[in-house]
């Protein structure tokens, strides 16, 4: 009775230990190929299947947002940095402070706002069914990310205790 | 110690309470029964020998050379196909994630 049990336990764990060898090698394998290609928008033309022509359509939209971005990106940076050394010498929240955090939104806003427009124009670079998928899809990764965290904030306090 | 007098005033003893309890009558057939309900009884094996023959009919077809090699094969296939599907997907979750960081930077939050 013994032996029989022993040998089918071994069994199984030799080929547990096999099954996760075996995945783990595939998985780091298939990755050092398909995980490591510095192209930003790989994930475009995989997901919304685009060829070549609309591929470079889009490469090239991508490539003259990309300097206005970066400028609102710098200009954010800038006075954020502001908004720090002004708070860690300041023990209150005072009107410099104030001007700081509204040009922080300002900012934002216009740099969301390009963003926005930079979703449509890739968008019609795209057959129409795959363009309106991306900018529910795009929508859902940046903006709507920002009114989940919202609405977590606005949510009654003793909801949060509810479970 | 007894003799072999004293035995038979035993005997005899044995008889006279034989008789002033009378044995009662047995109900029909019921030899037959008992025999049934043994051979019923003998024939429901206890869970711990159902268990036994079990692994041990498991073992038996499981352990020869060709149930190993292809359940080895079987479950090599399964690790690699696991592993790229897995892999897949997380190239998938790492191209979106470079493409998101390139148009809606940390900046925005």
């Amino acid at each position: 009775m013994r032996r029989p049990l022993l040998s089918l336990c071994i069994l199984a764990v030799s080929g547990a230990a096999v099954f996760v060898a075996a995945a783990r090698v595939s998985n780091l394998f298939c990755c050092q190929h398909a995980c490591q290609d510095d192209d930003e928008l790989k994930w475009l033309q995989q997901e919304f299947k685009l060829d070549s022509v609309q591929l470079e359509r889009i490469r090239t939209l991508h490539e003259g947002y990309k300097p206005s971005c970066r400028s609102f990106c710098e200009q954010i940076d800038d006075r954020k940095r502001e908004l720090r050394s002004l708070l860690d010498n300041a023990s209150s929240v005072t009107a410099e402070v104030e001007r700081i955090l509204a040009e922080i939104g300002s900012l934002r806003a216009q740099c969301q706002s390009a963003m926005l427009r930079h979703f449509d124009e890739v968008s019609r670079a795209m057959p129409p069914d795959e363009g309106r998928r991306y900018l529910s899809e795009m929508r859902r990764l940046t903006i709507e990310s920002h009114e989940q965290i919202e609405s977590a904030m606005t949510r009654p306090v003793h909801a949060t205790h509810a479970h | 110690m007894k003799t072999v007098n004293d035995r038979s005033g035993d005997d005899g003893l044995s008889s006279l309470l034989r008789q002033a309890r009378p044995r009662p009558d047995l109900p029909p057939r019921f030899q037959e029964g008992v025999w049934r309900r043994l051979e019923l009884w003998e024939g429901e094996p206890s869970p711990s020998t159902l268990w036994r023959a079990w692994v041990d009919r498991l073992a038996a077809s499981v352990l020869r050379p060709w149930v190993l090699a292809g359940g080895f094969t079987a479950v090599l296939v399964a690790g690699v196909l696991v592993g790229g599907i897995s892999a897949a997907a997380q190239s998938r979750d790492s191209a979106r994630a470079a493409y998101v960081a390139s148009v809606a930077p940390d900046a925005l939050h």
